[in-house]
């Protein structure tokens, strides 16, 4: 089962990898790229976007930490698409007691909404800041705190001020100022007030696939280019770099791994360990190896790999947008710093020993 | 070639860690206790200290992963990693044991007669057997299969010259674990072998070489017309790269590859207490996300070679990681304080730093430099 959905993920998004390269806009401040045709209804039709639900919310019931597979591998053909954020939506929605809506969903972490009580209606007023594929979301899920404690509100699709990430992908701020009915407002599930941890599992995962597919297109330049009557990766000075994009790589891996694990914990009760920890280091590792190994690319690939046609630039501009959005490396380290310091020196190690081991089945 | 794997440990590996972790954390507190302070732990894996190795013994926390015949107690491999991460972060003295348990045991075990089994092994689990590690010569560090130590045999004994170089506690050890030349090949990997030696075999001198800080870890070790009998060889005549290459995978992978700095990193958090300000909070949390993704690696590690599968690349990438954050700890230690480092005080942080940053630039040269270590992962990756 998990390995048939990951197949059938590799086939699809292998399918849009060079259309959604094409797509990509040839100046970067210009606009965002849009989304090739057909792609999303492929993905709504494999059922990706419920991948996070259980069978009773009307999923496959899949662990957290196969279903956010297909992320990365999304990341990996460097196909645009909002899965990791409607795949999200849907468990906030599914949390709340609602169902799955189809089409694409967002979610918003940073608004100005305000919401007030109208009989059974609710007046909601306000802006949503840099929502990810905001313009072509069909629905945005927003926590928005209230005087009743907060709500969870399932918004429609919002007037859009275009705006777009280093990577040509949509982050736009949505403005609305409706009435929205008492099914569209419920009791805040305790997962919403993590919003910006699950944007940050989800950029975890993104750039782990964005990482290992960098690594082999730098690997196969390596190999075939030739200077100084040799491949390049016959040197011991491109080796040695070579060698720490594979380390990066694979630490990447290995965090996004940790934080999937730790949210499918958390979503399925299995560990009364803190999966916030597990999420804030992994984002936090992801985004230092993008940086690095952007860099290292960019110099072993040299000039080609510079210019628009090369297929390098949707991978780095991945790299260096996702590492800054739903939270920095620094800002996820003092996120981390301020809870272990307060555990003292006495609690740093067992602080850092939670969860206890635990081997998959 | 897309990212190195690091596959999550299977479930059968692991038994009930909470309940060891909490005896071994008791045990500790115990033993080591409160005078027995941070100049002491940061020492880290260097403390010698064998009545602590036999107490560990004693408590069947040695030779845990080795069949019961051999005096082991058949433990699950992550049951063994929990003692080790334990014994390492609380920078309890270990130095004894730590190199015949992580390393030669389950070379001895893989690849030793049965008779150097029934030997050896109960006695490196009851801590009473210490080993080191005979690769380095003079003029063969990283380049190991330069070795010139030969092992030539006339009947039933080999006659070995030669002399091994940085080898650590071999003043300590009852055993070297040596690699020899013992044939002429083409191929340069080719006619090593490694031997099972007796320490008090006449013919061999220790001598002391004392590191930057004084200190008197490493010896030089010289063979000279050294009679040892033939079932001294230790696994096949020739096949000593192969052997080496395994053994390199258990002593390239633990959380010794990440933990050495760790008793300034509570130093730290000691001395920047409970209410960090923006930077500090900002460099705690990212030690502490190195920690744990360095952590999920290596225990990953521990499950492949528990699986007998050789994870050579996987375990290359943890130690050199691992060394990376070891190094960088004093130098964001010294980034957050206004601290001098003084090697004459006693238990304080500036004492710490001090230790810390002496032993420091030996963190990513034993066990292979880094620059080896990365030649090893761009092999793995087709390059060379």
């Amino acid at each position: 089962m998990d390995r048939m959905i990951a197949d059938s993920a590799e086939r699809l998004f292998s399918t849009y990898r060079e259309r959604s390269f094409a797509a990509m806009p040839e100046v970067a401040g210009d606009e965002a790229a849009p989304l090739p045709d057909g792609l999303w209804s492929d993905i709504e039709e494999a059922g990706f976007p419920l991948a996070l639900l259980s069978e009773e919310e009307g999923g496959f019931g899949l662990a957290a930490e196969n279903a956010l597979v297909l992320v990365r591998i999304a990341a990996q053909h460097a196909v645009a698409a909002p899965l990791g954020e409607t795949m999200i939506a849907n468990v906030l929605l599914a949390r709340a007691g609602l169902d799955p809506v189809s089409g694409i969903a967002s979610f918003a972490i940073n608004h100005t909404l305000r919401l007030e009580s109208k009989g059974r209606e609710w007046h909601l007023q306000g802006r949503l800041s840099a929502v990810p594929w905001g313009r072509l979301a069909q629905t945005v899920v927003a926590r928005v705190e209230t005087e009743d404690g907060p709500k969870l509100v399932v918004l429609p699709h919002g007037e859009p001020r275009h705006a777009h990430n280093l990577a040509a992908e949509p982050q736009d701020d949505l403005e609305y100022d409706l009435i929205l009915p008492a099914t569209a407002v419920t009791k805040a599930p305790p997962l919403s007030a993590e919003m910006p941890l699950l944007g940050a599992l989800l950029r975890a995962q993104g750039m782990s696939g964005v990482l290992s597919e960098l690594l082999k297109t730098t690997v196969e330049y390596a190999n075939e280019r030739k200077q100084f009557g040799r491949p390049i990766g016959k040197f011991q000075a491109i080796q040695q770099d070579l060698a720490i994009l594979a380390t990066e790589s694979a630490a990447a891996g290995a965090a996004a791994d940790m934080a999937s694990r730790g949210f499918s914990d958390a979503l399925s009760d299995h560990s009364g360990a803190d999966w916030r920890l597990a999420v804030a280091a992994a984002k936090l590792r992801c985004g230092e190896a993008a940086g690095k190994s952007a860099a290292i690319a960019h110099q072993v690939i040299a000039a080609i790999g510079f210019s628009n046609e090369y297929r390098l630039h949707p991978l780095t501009r991945r790299l260096w947008a996702w590492r800054d959005e739903f939270g920095t490396e620094n800002h996820w380290a003092r996120y981390l710093g301020e809870i272990y310091c307060a555990q003292g020196a006495e609690g740093f190690w067992p602080l850092l020993t939670q969860p206890e081991i635990r081997g998959t089945a | 070639m897309s990212s190195i794997a690091f596959p999550p440990i299977a479930a059968e590996a692991i038994s009930n860690p909470e309940a060891l972790r909490a005896e071994v954390r008791a045990f500790l507190a115990e033993e080591l206790g409160d005078e027995y302070g941070s100049s002491l732990r940061a020492r880290s894996w260097n403390g010698h200290d064998p009545a602590f190795s036999r107490k560990l013994g004693q408590k069947g926390w040695l030779g845990m992963a080795l069949p019961r015949a051999y005096g082991g107690h058949e433990r699950n491999a992550l049951d063994r990693y929990v003692v080790v991460e334990e014994l390492l972060a609380s920078g309890a003295p270990v130095a004894a044991h730590w190199i015949a348990d992580r390393q030669s045991a389950p070379l001895i075990l893989h690849n030793g007669t049965e008779a150097q089994r029934k030997l050896i092994l109960p006695k490196i689990a009851a801590g009473e057997c210490y080993f080191c590690i005979g690769m380095s010569e003079p003029d063969s560090g990283s380049d190991l299969a330069a070795a010139r130590t030969r092992a030539e045999r006339t009947e039933d004994v080999y006659c070995i010259n030669g002399t091994k170089l940085w080898t650590t506690y071999a003043h300590e050890a009852h055993y070297m674990i040596l690699l020899a030349r013992t044939g002429q090949t083409e191929d340069r990997h080719g006619g090593l072998s490694q031997f099972l030696i007796d320490l008090t075999t006449p013919g061999i001198t220790i001598s002391p070489i004392l590191d930057i800080a004084g200190e008197h870890h490493f010896n030089e070790v010289s063979f000279r017309d050294v009679k040892v009998p033939a079932d001294a060889l230790l696994g096949k005549e020739g096949d000593g790269w192969n052997q080496v290459m395994g053994e390199l995978a258990f002593e390239r992978s633990g959380p010794d590859r990440f933990l050495s700095s760790f008793t300034l990193v509570n130093a730290l958090i000691a001395h920047i207490g409970s209410q960090p300000d923006r930077f500090e909070a900002q460099t705690i949390g990212r030690i502490a996300a190195h920690l744990m993704v360095l952590r999920q690696m290596s225990i990953s590690v521990a499950g492949m070679l528990a699986r007998g599968e050789n994870p050579s690349q996987q375990a290359t990438i943890v130690k050199d990681l691992g060394a990376l954050l070891e190094q960088e700890i004093p130098e964001l230690a010294r980034n957050l304080t206004d601290t001098a480092p003084r090697p004459g005080e006693r238990d304080t942080f500036a004492a710490v730093l001090a230790q810390t940053i002496l032993a420091a630039p030996s963190f990513s040269l034993r066990g292979g430099t880094r620059q080896i270590l990365r030649g090893i992962i761009a092999r793995g990756l087709g390059l060379r």
